[in-house]
């Protein structure tokens, strides 16, 4: 032991810890079961909207063609479970223009700030050695009845090949049930059947939605949600006017980091 | 859910220890122990995996660790708007410089510090607990212990204060 390591002990004696009440503490491990299982039984239509909801946040933020404020009206109508508008980048979208904020920062930076892991790409097309902006910003509350009850870290990364990556971690309501890739599976299947711009794709075991490059509609999207619960769950899009085979190998070098640190996650 | 005596075990070698961490890392009591007290209620709910790890108390504090960066999430509002939002510091503090200096660290820097220093934590075992990579846990702590050094001045920490690497 070293004279800091006893000064850090001599603080943390201040938080008083008492003997810890065993019993209370399987009480609350029961109500978390109980609390996962009756959220497996809530309607599907309510399982789409927790995906889709996200992911509309996200791909609205980048849509340069809207306005704010008319983004937010969009997010309103919403219907559960399907998108009420079309989730294009648009034509004057530009990987250099940040999304979130005008906050730029260092990769470190940003990282060390969020208070959650960034996995970031590793491919010829996108990699720490070819990344060029590093923007960071905040997702606001959802409001009433939704989670987490404050703002967000957003991250948007843009690579010299004109990849942008951006992350948003979930804002989702009380009431959804757990986090799982099936539910997200569903969400995208049923966007992919409302409009045509969209497919759905399988990337490294994890369900992606996929809108294809276009020059009139703008660039090509892989995005992708992953988390082992709600409370970590992030949605992530690779966004870029490239091949839809370019931009999977970007996103699947993402979904491979995160899958070797969650080998427990199905 | 299985839990068995050896859960009880576990929260009598492990709880203390969690809460401290936590307190050190988000300085404030009731969260640390809001913190601990879901860290030990997940651990119950997958007592049949957690019992048969070949670390839970690695497995404990990186689960605690992100729930209590998860509390801090908010810090991050502070490089976009340049607003401090961070925690103060007890009022009644056993030693209120260095709280107040551990406050002034970003919550993943106050982490890294706690996990290296506090509970003598390899830099593998650490960035297992953070989820980052080695690399990234020895920039977040010499990040912090310069910082620590500007806000307690020089000498607070000697040479043999290092720990194990």
């Amino acid at each position: 032991m070293n004279r800091f390591h006893d000064r850090l002990e001599h603080l943390a004696a201040d938080a008083d810890v008492l003997r810890p009440d065993v019993d209370a503490l399987r009480d609350r491990a029961r109500r978390r079961t109980i609390r996962r299982r009756a959220g497996s039984v809530v309607a599907a239509a309510v399982v789409a909207l927790a995906f889709v909801l996200p992911l509309n946040a996200l791909l609205g933020a980048v849509d340069y063609r809207v306005s704010r404020s008319a983004a937010d009206e969009s997010s309103r109508q919403l219907s559960p479970g399907l998108p009420s508008a079309p989730l294009r980048f648009g034509s004057a979208w530009s990987p250099d223009i940040a999304p979130f904020g005008t906050a730029q920062d260092s990769l470190a930076e940003a990282e060390s700030d969020l208070g959650y892991k960034l996995y970031t790409p590793d491919t010829t097309a996108a990699s720490d050695a070819s990344l060029i902006h590093a923007w960071v910003g905040t997702e606001d509350p959802g409001g009433e009845d939704m989670l987490p009850t404050e703002p967000q870290a957003t991250v948007a990364l843009a690579y010299s090949s004109g990849i942008q990556v951006t992350y948003v971690p979930w804002v989702y309501g009380v009431k959804v049930p757990a986090f799982s890739q099936g539910s997200a599976a569903e969400s995208y299947k049923i966007a992919a059947s409302q409009d045509d711009s969209y497919s759905t794709a399988t990337v490294a075991g994890v369900p992606v939605l996929l809108t294809a490059y276009d020059k009139q509609a703008g660039p090509g999207s892989v995005a992708f949600n992953l988390g082992s619960s709600n409370e970590d769950a992030q949605t992530i899009a690779v966004i870029g006017k490239l091949s839809a085979p370019e931009l999977e190998d970007v996103a699947r070098s993402i979904i491979q980091q995160w899958s070797a640190d969650h080998p427990d996650a199905a | 859910m299985d839990a068995g005596d050896d859960f009880e075990g576990l929260c009598d070698t492990m709880y203390e220890r969690v809460a401290r961490a936590a307190f050190l890392i988000l300085g404030d009591r009731d969260e640390a122990l809001d913190v601990t007290q879901e860290t030990f209620a997940r651990a119950c709910e997958r007592w049949a995996q957690v019992s048969v790890m070949e670390n839970p108390e690695g497995w404990l504090y990186r689960v605690a660790v992100n729930l209590s960066l998860s509390k801090r999430r908010r810090a991050a509002r502070r490089v976009l708007r340049r607003a401090p939002d961070r925690p103060e510091p007890a009022a009644e503090s056993t030693d209120p410089a260095l709280a107040k200096a551990l406050v002034r660290l970003s919550p993943a820097q106050r982490a890294a510090v706690v996990l290296r220093f506090y509970l003598d934590l390899s830099i593998e075992t650490t960035a297992e607990a953070l989820g980052n990579r080695p690399g990234t846990v020895r920039a977040l702590t010499s990040q912090g212990i310069g910082r620590l050094r500007a806000d307690l001045g020089a000498g607070w920490l000697e040479e043999d204060d290092e720990p194990v690497p």
